[in-house]
């Protein structure tokens, strides 16, 4: 039976990270991809695919509640540039592992500190490997 | 500050500014005063179980004494062999040492609970072996 994956681990530098249920979002980095027609004459055309190098980025993206401890981790990791590697780990069992090296947080995060509050982070790296 | 190298039979890979490397030996750190709750906990209960394992040894008077140097691994077997000795509670207190400043991780990376999971069963066991017999009975 599939069983849903909401119950990965995140990775920062090492250490776990404790984040809000159900925030985690990722892209591997496999960039964008683009078709078009060529020609051929005849009312005939010929496909013509590339691969858009420059969107080829991982990201991760989580929230995190608004304590100290995960203030102090975000200014961290902000400051760390691109020297930042992230994995995810999925439950025993579930075979599921992806490394984001060279991680940077490129937007200046938002952390929100009402009852609920999080703060949300979002990593751009490497594609996955 | 007193330290041991242990070379891993199973290196692992772990983060490093941004990339991944492969750890090859992990340092061990003497306890000092900043530490010093998880190494006592530690040295209560491998000094109880060394208690508990020669309180039932018979000692034969003719045997040649052995002076070669006691390993890790000698000492966990001595351990493990032992039914009084919960071995587990000892892992628990090596894992918090550890994980609280008495080991570097090729010298430099902090030993993280990530970092312990990725490290085979012997290597940890073999580590926790010399850090007994470098800082806790030495």
């Amino acid at each position: 039976m599939a069983k849903q994956l909401n119950d990965v681990s995140i990775i920062v530098n090492n250490r776990v990270v404790a984040y809000t249920a159900d925030s985690l979002k990722w892209r591997d980095g496999f960039g964008t991809y683009a078709v078009r027609n060529a020609v051929i004459g005849g009312g005939q055309t010929e496909q013509v695919f590339s691969k858009d190098l420059s969107t080829k980025m991982g990201s991760v993206s989580f929230s995190m509640p608004t304590t100290a401890e995960n203030e102090a981790l975000k200014r961290q990791w902000k400051a760390n540039d691109n020297n930042n590697v992230v994995e995810l780990v999925g439950p025993p069992g579930s075979r599921f592992s992806k490394i984001f090296t060279q991680a940077a947080i490129l937007e200046d995060p938002e952390s929100n500190a009402s009852t609920d509050g999080n703060i949300d982070v979002d990593f751009n790296s490497n594609p996955a490997q | 500050m007193k330290e041991f190298i242990y070379n891993l039979e199973a290196p692992f890979e772990y983060a490093y500014k941004g990339d991944t490397r492969t750890a090859e030996f992990v340092t061990l750190l003497a306890p000092t005063m900043k530490n010093n709750n998880f190494a006592a906990s530690l040295t209560q209960s491998v000094r109880k179980s060394i208690l508990a394992v020669t309180r039932n040894m018979v000692v034969d008077k003719d045997a040649v004494p052995d002076d070669s140097p006691l390993t890790g691994e000698a000492i966990m077997t001595l351990l493990f062999s032992n039914p009084d000795v919960d071995i587990n509670v000892i892992f628990e207190q090596a894992k918090a040492l550890f994980k609280n400043g008495g080991a570097l991780v090729d010298g430099e990376e902090k030993m993280t609970t990530p970092l312990i999971e990725k490290m085979e069963v012997g290597d940890f066991q073999n580590m926790v072996g010399e850090y007994i017999v470098n800082f806790t009975i030495a």
